[in-house]
């Protein structure tokens, strides 16, 4: 098990090697630079900007200098637009906020989309199930950019219970969590529902049933485990999706997360920043992806880690 | 009488329209006694065995008549039909445990088979989770599984198919029931584990006392095990006799064709088999009259009419009283003693009726016999 832990996250090194190569190799390739905007700076001023920054080298010495850099040091580079800050400071910074809404969002949609699942598979075909799954239509079918202005009217502008914006309390935190989660727990809702359907029509679960075990436990002692397979396997992408999600949570509730700066480094050409962000992203999927394979294989015992 | 059903009907709304999938049949099992069904697939069997745990999916099936009883303690008996789902929880694994037919997806893939185990135990007996551990061992060992201690934390997916049913057994005995319902045993295993399976399930009859209700589609598992037969068609048991009586003298046409279609050692080379032709009825639209009509050899206008009666053919044994002749089988069963009932058959079909039967004649004309099996080219169409 410990093993097979530590070879999957070793394999996340060649991968991000690939993501960072690519991605620098991209950035490079947009049109436009980090310095010039729409107001000119003085060609002078630029030209010892970008000396300072030696965006002046060869391609390849400022990819190997930027490499080396990482690689030895962990260091990021500095950021373009933010001159008194490198982006290790700027993630250090906004990372554990990004962390909190991602993880608070997820948590929120295990919490609400499995039980509705659940409940939608147990009372298949009653009201309660019709119920459950339209809500999981909607929540599904609304972008997030729609639901969040919708809540901030309802429940910040209208019912004054939350605030508007920011990330300082938890009254802050619920309407951003809820934007960033609603979507995947509509998802999570769906398959929970389609997985428990099939495993409660197995044998197995009948075999439960002749053995006397109230319904109760036949659902959260038999039935659940399998039918939680599919909503795990999601969960590796349903993270990707989260993240991705956030971008536009953060931006609306302006929230000083990291989604925000990839937004805005990516328009400035702020390449290290983007850069930067883009391999925290990638190690963060990587490391979420590894560590759904090893719940699958805690879940099923057929499946065999190697 | 332990176990005893009485007109059972069990029916499924589809979109086809209502399936009677058990329709109005009758039976009993008394304690250390192997009663065989059989008959093709959908004709009933494994409705009527999740109907007697009331375990058909509601919606959309639902048990709309009769009576299903279960001796509780001497003399007295309760109607599972009318038990509510809490006291059906208790007697489920406790009094009537079941064995399903494939033992590859009938134990739960994610738990050690000791939790499987061990988790009966629990539920019936409030054994502590150590106690019930320990007689889940002793369980697997009486049920021939090698190395139990160890086997008891392996995963379903770590034994073989035959040690897999070996579980269920043992699974299924855990408590001492009164009643075993097997439902197709022995189909999912290869023939070598088949014989070893049976020889268990016989084994704790014996041992145990357990009372046996033997589904499948068998004749051979039959044979070798059961006391007693009925024979299922169309949702009906359109016949009932001990074992002997209806591999020797089998009196429903359905019964002799299904003889005659098993393949056996003691017959030339060379020879067709001779199955019965066409395909069981779909149970939303059963034949008017008799529901095997359509397939039967032996069809009399009278059979496409009106629905078969049952009554019984032979009484071998003493104790009936003459009077009883054309009684139902469900009453004659139930005021027979045991003796009488092993000799009992009953037969729904109007083939040999003194009443009806005017195409083959007088009032004691026998049925198809069963040499007749044997001859060549036995005029199956």
């Amino acid at each position: 098990m410990i093993r097979f832990v530590l070879k999957r996250l070793l394999s996340i090194l060649p991968t991000l090697l690939i993501v960072a190569t690519v991605a620098f190799v991209m950035m490079r390739f947009v049109p436009g630079g980090p310095f010039d905007q729409e107001r000119a700076v003085p060609a002078e001023v630029e030209r010892a900007l970008r000396a300072k920054y030696h965006l002046d080298d060869p391609l390849a010495k400022q990819y190997g200098d930027w490499l080396w850099a990482l690689v030895s040091r962990g260091d990021l580079g500095p950021a373009f637009k933010y001159p008194n800050r490198t982006v290790n400071e700027i993630i250090a910074l906004s990372l554990p906020i990004s962390m909190q809404l991602g993880v608070l969002a997820m948590i929120f949609a295990l919490l609400v989309g499995v039980p509705l699942g659940i409940v939608g598979a147990v009372r298949q075909n009653t009201w309660k199930d019709t119920a459950a799954m339209a809500t999981a239509m909607v929540g599904v079918s609304i972008p997030r950019f729609v639901l969040a202005p919708l809540m901030i009217l309802i429940f910040s502008l209208t019912l004054f219970w939350f605030p508007v914006a920011r990330w300082e309390t938890w009254r802050h935190m619920v309407l951003p969590v809820v934007c960033a989660g609603l979507p995947m727990a509509a998802y999570l809702a769906r398959l929970t529902r389609g997985g428990m359907l099939e495993v409660i029509r197995s044998d197995f679960v009948r075999t439960a049933r002749a053995k006397g075990l109230s319904e109760r436990r036949v659902i959260l002692r038999h039935a659940l485990r399998g039918g939680m397979l599919p909503v795990v396997s999601y969960l590796g992408p349903g993270f990707s999706h989260l993240l991705v999600g956030s971008l536009v949570v953060e931006k609306i509730f302006n929230i000083p997360g990291m989604g925000r700066y990839f937004v805005e480094a990516a328009m400035n050409r702020d390449y290290n920043l983007v850069l930067g962000v883009m391999l925290v992203y990638g190690v963060l999927l990587m490391v979420f992806n590894a560590l759904v394979d090893v719940a699958y294989a805690f879940i099923d015992p057929r499946v065999e880690l190697g | 009488m332990l176990f005893e059903v009485k007109d059972l009907h069990t029916q499924f709304s589809t979109e086809e329209g209502v399936v009677r999938a058990v329709d109005g049949i009758s039976f009993s099992v008394d304690r250390g006694e192997v009663l065989g069904i059989v008959g093709e697939s959908g004709s009933g069997k494994s409705v009527t065995s999740l109907s007697i745990l009331k375990l058909i999916p509601d919606p959309p099936g639902r048990i709309t008549g009769g009576q299903i009883l279960l001796e509780t303690e001497a003399g007295k008996t309760e109607d599972l039909v009318r038990a509510s789902e809490a006291r059906m929880e208790q007697i489920r694994g406790d009094r009537i445990a079941m064995i399903f037919q494939d033992p590859m997806t009938s134990l739960n893939p994610y738990l050690r088979i000791g939790a499987q185990l061990a988790e009966v135990l629990v539920l019936h007996k409030r054994m502590r989770r150590a106690e019930a551990r320990a007689r889940s061992i002793a369980l697997l060992k009486e049920v021939g599984i090698p190395a139990a201690t160890s086997r008891i934390d392996d995963y379903p997916h770590q034994l073989s198919g035959g040690m897999r049913q070996r579980v269920m057994i043992a699974m299924a005995l855990l408590c001492d029931p009164d009643l075993l319902i097997a439902d197709e045993p022995t189909t999912a295993l290869d023939v070598t584990i088949q014989a070893q399976i049976l020889d268990l399930i016989q084994e704790r009859r014996e041992a145990q006392g357990v009372a046996v209700i033997l589904i499948t589609h068998d004749l051979g598992v039959v044979a070798r095990m059961a006391d007693r037969v009925a024979v299922m068609y169309a949702g009906r048991i359109v016949e009932e006799a001990s074992a002997e009586a209806i591999f020797h003298a089998p009196r429903h046409p359905y019964t002799i064709g299904l003889k005659r279609s098993v393949p056996r050692l003691d017959v030339a080379r060379g020879q067709r088999l001779s199955p019965i032709p066409g395909m069981p009825p779909s149970l939303a639209r059963v034949p008017p009259g008799c529901p095997f009509h359509p397939r039967c050899e032996h069809v009399m206008a009278v059979c496409r009419e009106k629905v078969p009666e049952t009554r019984e053919v032979s009484r071998e044994a003493s104790a009936g009283e003459p009077g009883e002749g054309k009684s139902a089988a469900g009453d004659a069963a139930a005021g027979a003693t045991k003796a009488t009932r092993r000799a009992l058959h009953v037969v729904r079909c109007h083939l040999g009726d003194p009443a009806l039967d005017t195409y083959h004649g007088h009032p004691t004309s026998p049925a198809p016999e069963a040499q007749q099996v044997d001859q060549p080219g036995g005029g199956a169409s």
